[in-house]
């Protein structure tokens, strides 16, 4: 019963994995199966935690600051191991190129991502209502780099006759502030639903809204054509920008506390219970925007390309050999046709919303199967990644997670997540990525997400899984 | 139940402990100072090196950049070789010397001489004939600069005195030249009087040549002293740095010579060898005359030269000797006198049959050759060019027409790096021409190491063209070549110092057709190069 159950629940998600060649997702999966961790909430607004009331604390400190940090660096397009190979007999590393180009995808990504909780706190009212409030800084930063691009490493040649493509090569960057509240409620003994309004200011941004570029080798000639059309927004203080003087740190307040660029998001959950053993759960995050008004730039290239054919001999044969100046004659050609056209222009940006659907089966009283499937959506393109994740719990103090996840085109990732309640105060760790501790070079995504809490239950009730 | 959690506990610190463990051996291979030595970087390369559209006009600017290409309404074109084989100008042919007279005379005052008492001595009249070269006759002359200059002095004198000097037949706006020069007591006087303007007339009747009239009258300004009359003057005057804007006479008969100048053809520069038929070539003799003066030249012993080709030497025949060069009719005015040899009159397509690097020349001459009185003039401006002209109308055939071209070349020492080195060359013929080419890499001592092409790939076929009498181009000819140097073939080019560039040309049907060469015609070459070289870290 129960592996045919878990079959019809997982199939979709596995089909969905052997037909997709973009797995690149953000991280952070295991703590979305660690419930007695308040923070686990913010991927799903419908899964109500098990405490009572808590408040987000500041270790050691014991203050309520800083009561959760999540920090994040993945690269989908290859591992340090697939770029340099070590050889244990003569105990010497090299490139090992054709490993290298193996790995990458049509286009790669990487991303950092620095999640800092300043304030949280959250209650529950007659069981069945819960109220979270959260304000967070979140950085994003993300970098595409296409194969092609680094497959001209190689040289041009592979490319005769076709093209290098760099479509989407580019940063996006975007550091917020979000302060949140969320409702969830029990409608009945099978349903919750749960939501989250974020209003959000926007500090920095870099936004690449077009990225087209590619060279062409032609077939005959080897002519080279090479094609761009950019548009890249910025969002920064002044005096980030050229000519404005030095970014100091008597500018760091105004930074932070420049609300110019507000914007909204919204976060939906729905948690469906099928019986006794059986759950399942969905949500969408980050559904938003942010208005960028502050410091804001258009950089902009024309749609146009540039076909370099060869030095015309001409003047040679009159005697100039002023080979720089023909050099130079090129490079303002191309300096003409490549014109980055800068302008002052207030712009829109979406945030980058989440999908997050998962399947639950309560096997006893204190262990747990999960199935997560996340899908972030980025340049209108879903960027999933998948976690098998088991729970088990020990007394009332130490909850422990295991998973397993493929993510960011990687098939290694063991993560491990617990908390420790010593009394009210909550300790949690998580990470889906362990091995990157012992095999870093083997790894293509690192992550922690670490925090403490005060936490508070319902007298005679001990937190249980949902 | 205390047990059984404790074994979990147990277990898991063991795992955290293998854990650990297991991560204390990876540094290694993040450690950058571990990274192989003399490692290296493969990378295969493609990229366009020329593209250049090539017309005659290109082409020709290697032999000579004075833009000696002409074309007509059709856009036929000719190639025209020039130079001035003799040149001479007014102040070269006709220079006046300096003249000094240095009159000395004799005068007498009478009377005391008081303080402001003035006493006039009676004139006196000096005749000079100018001396000029060649004997000339100049019967007036404009001047443009010169001076009149004077160095007098008294002996003995006491007073002071003003000395009147008259050229009657000196006149500048209609205005006899008449200057006082004046004379304090016995110290030597200097003066100079400018004389630009003054058109001198010369007496040339009863006997006299190029000869004038000077008039002195001294008058005598008392100071008090005794008159010891009679006084004794030296006048020490002279012409000096007569330029003239004009002058007329009889310039008799001069002679020049000028041997051995030369128009170089550089169109066959760089010809080594080869057989060349041009259909109508010319030389052009365009002499200039501004003078009034009627002048006979010799254009002697005209040859052409040849570096490579038998007979290596050929006299030009059919120019006429002497030429009578007419003179200009009236002031400002020039004549222009022309002669041109071609087929009909000449040898010539001969002499261009052999591609003469060189025409080379005497020329001697004599105005005035009839020896008869003569009323010449001249002017400033005036001048008398000898212009030779070589003109080659690319209308004809040629067979085996060698050209060739030694230039530096390196590759580097890093050429070795190199897997192979493709040249895929492209070309796009549009003259109707064809050609069979080769490049020859030369080390230091002039030994031949490699070259580019193989033997059937060096043909670039000539582009199709109609009948007479055009002869156009209706259709060029594409040819690709694609030439690959393996690793052993770029390392022995490692010691290449030098570039032969070397090109075998015969108009369609191996020479055998006539070929006309428009300037629109043009040859395409697109020279790309693809490589695979090793860069070591």
């Amino acid at each position: 019963m129960f592996v045919k159950k878990f079959t019809i629940l997982t199939l979709p998600f596995l089909l969905f994995l052997m037909v997709s060649d973009i797995v690149k997702a953000q991280n952070d999966m295991t703590i979305y199966n660690l419930g007695s961790v308040p923070q686990a909430y913010y991927n799903n607004p419908a899964l109500m935690p098990d405490t009572k009331y808590h408040i987000g604390c500041m270790p050691v400190l014991f203050i309520p600051i800083l009561s959760s940090n999540y920090t994040s660096i993945s690269n989908s397009g290859f591992r340090w191991d697939n770029l340099m190979h070590y050889d244990k007999t003569v105990d010497s590393i090299r490139p090992d190129t054709t490993k290298f180009f193996n790995n990458l995808s049509k286009k790669n990504y990487l991303a950092l991502n620095q999640h800092i909780e300043l304030l949280s706190f959250g209650f529950k009212i007659k069981h069945k209502h819960y109220i979270n409030v959260s304000l967070t800084e979140k950085i994003n930063f993300r970098f595409c780099y296409p194969e092609d691009m680094l497959l001209l490493s190689k040289g041009n040649s592979q490319f005769i006759g076709s093209e290098a493509n760099f479509d989407g090569i580019g940063v996006d960057m975007m550091h917020y502030h979000e302060l949140a509240i969320g409702y969830t409620t029990e409608i009945n003994k099978k349903w919750t639903v749960g939501g989250r309004a974020k209003l959000l200011f926007g500090l920095a941004n870099v936004w690449t809204y077009k990225s087209k570029a590619s060279l062409a080798v032609n077939n005959d000639y080897f002519d080279l054509t090479a094609s761009s059309n950019m548009i890249v927004y910025t969002s920064a203080p002044e005096k980030l920008y050229g000519g404005n003087g030095k970014f100091g740190s008597k500018d760091i307040p105004n930074y932070l506390l420049n609300f110019g660029n507000p914007g909204f998001g919204i976060d939906l959950g729905v948690n469906y219970k099928i019986d006794d053993k059986w759950s399942v759960a969905g949500s969408v995050l980050d559904f938003g925007y942010i208005f960028w008004n502050t410091g804001t730039r258009k950089y902009s290239t024309a749609d146009t390309s540039f076909i370099f054919r060869g030095i015309d001999v001409k003047g040679l044969l009159n005697g100039n050999t002023d080979y720089m100046a023909m050099f130079k004659k090129i490079t303002d050609s191309l300096s003409n046709i490549f014109k980055i056209d800068e302008k002052n222009q207030k712009y829109t940006t979406p945030l980058n919303p989440k999908i997050f659907l998962s399947a639950n089966y309560q096997i006893g009283k204190r262990d747990r199967v999960s199935l997560v499937f996340r899908g972030d959506i980025y340049k209108s393109t879903i960027h999933p990644a998948f976690t098998l994740a088991y729970n088990c719990r020990f007394g009332n103090i130490l909850d422990l997670v295991v998973s397993y996840s493929y993510m960011n085109r990687d098939f290694l990732n063991l993560g491990f997540g617990s908390s420790v309640r010593f009394g009210p105060f909550q300790i949690f760790i998580t990470t889906d990525n362990v091995l990157a501790a012992i095999i870093p070079y083997h790894t293509k995504n690192i992550n922690a997400h670490f925090g403490c809490n005060y936490v508070f239950y319902y007298k005679k009730s001990t937190p249980l899984f949902r | 139940m205390k047990t059984l959690l404790l074994l979990k506990y147990a277990k898991m610190l063991l795992l955290i402990l293998v854990v650990l463990s297991l991560s204390s051996c990876y540094k290694d291979r993040f450690n950058m100072n571990k990274l192989e030595k003399n490692g290296e970087w493969s990378a295969d390369v493609a990229a366009p090196l020329v593209y250049s559209s090539l017309t005659l006009k290109d082409l020709l600017n290697d032999f000579d950049q004075n833009n000696l290409v002409t074309e007509d309404a059709t856009n036929f074109l000719n190639l025209i070789y020039w130079k001035n084989v003799y040149s001479k100008n007014a102040e070269d042919l006709l220079g006046i010397p300096n003249q000094n007279l240095n009159t000395t005379y004799t005068f007498d005052v009478v009377g005391t001489l008081p303080f402001g008492v003035d006493l006039v001595a009676p004139p006196n009249t000096t005749y000079y004939s100018f001396t000029t070269p060649n004997n000339m006759i100049i019967d007036n002359v404009l001047l443009k600069s010169g001076s009149f200059d004077f160095l007098i002095n008294i002996a003995g004198f006491t007073h002071n005195a003003t000395i009147n000097v008259a050229i009657p037949t000196a006149t500048k706006a209609g205005i006899p030249f008449n200057q006082n020069i004046d004379i304090f007591g016995s110290a030597t006087t200097s003066q100079h009087i400018d004389l630009a303007g003054y058109n001198i007339v010369f007496d040339n009747t009863g006997g006299n040549q190029n000869r004038i009239t000077i008039i002195y009258t001294v008058t005598v300004h008392g100071q008090g002293g005794a008159n010891n009359s009679p006084y004794t003057i030296n006048m020490g005057e002279s012409f000096t740095n007569l330029k003239f804007q004009e002058i007329h006479g009889d310039f008799k008969q001069l002679s020049f010579n000028f041997p051995g100048d030369s128009v170089q053809l550089r169109l066959f520069s760089n010809d080594i060898h080869g057989s060349l038929e041009l259909e109508d070539p010319k030389i052009h003799v365009n002499i200039n005359n501004s003078f009034g003066l009627p002048i006979a030249i010799n254009i002697t012993n005209v040859n052409a030269s040849a570096g490579w080709n038998a007979p290596y030497q050929l006299p030009v025949n059919g120019i006429p000797v002497p030429i009578n060069i007419n003179p200009a009719l009236t002031v400002g005015d020039s004549a222009l006198t022309t002669f041109s040899c071609d087929k009909t009159n000449s040898n010539l397509m001969s002499v261009i049959s052999i591609a003469p690097q060189w025409i080379t020349t005497d020329i001697s001459g004599l105005s005035n050759p009839s020896g008869a009185p003569a009323s010449n003039f001249a002017t400033a401006a005036s001048h008398f060019n000898v212009n030779m002209q070589v003109e080659l109308p690319l209308y004809g055939r040629a067979w085996n027409f060698v050209l060739q071209d030694t230039t530096k070349f390196d590759f580097g020492t890093d050429i070795d790096r190199a897997e192979y080195l493709e040249f895929r060359i492209n070309t796009q013929n549009g003259f109707p021409i064809d050609a069979i080419t080769q490049l020859y890499f030369l080390d230091a001592s002039n030994h031949v190491i490699d070259s580019i092409l193989p033997q059937d790939e060096q043909i670039i076929s000539g582009a199709l063209s109609g009948g007479a009498p055009d002869y156009r181009v209706y259709e060029s000819v594409h040819k690709l070549t694609q030439i690959v140097f393996e690793k052993s073939r770029l390392t022995a080019l490692k010691n290449t110092k030098k570039l032969i560039i070397r090109g075998r040309l015969a108009t369609s049907q191996n020479g055998s057709q006539i070929v006309k060469i428009y300037s629109d015609y043009a040859l395409e070459v697109r020279l790309a190069v693809r490589a695979k070289f090793n860069v070591q870290y």
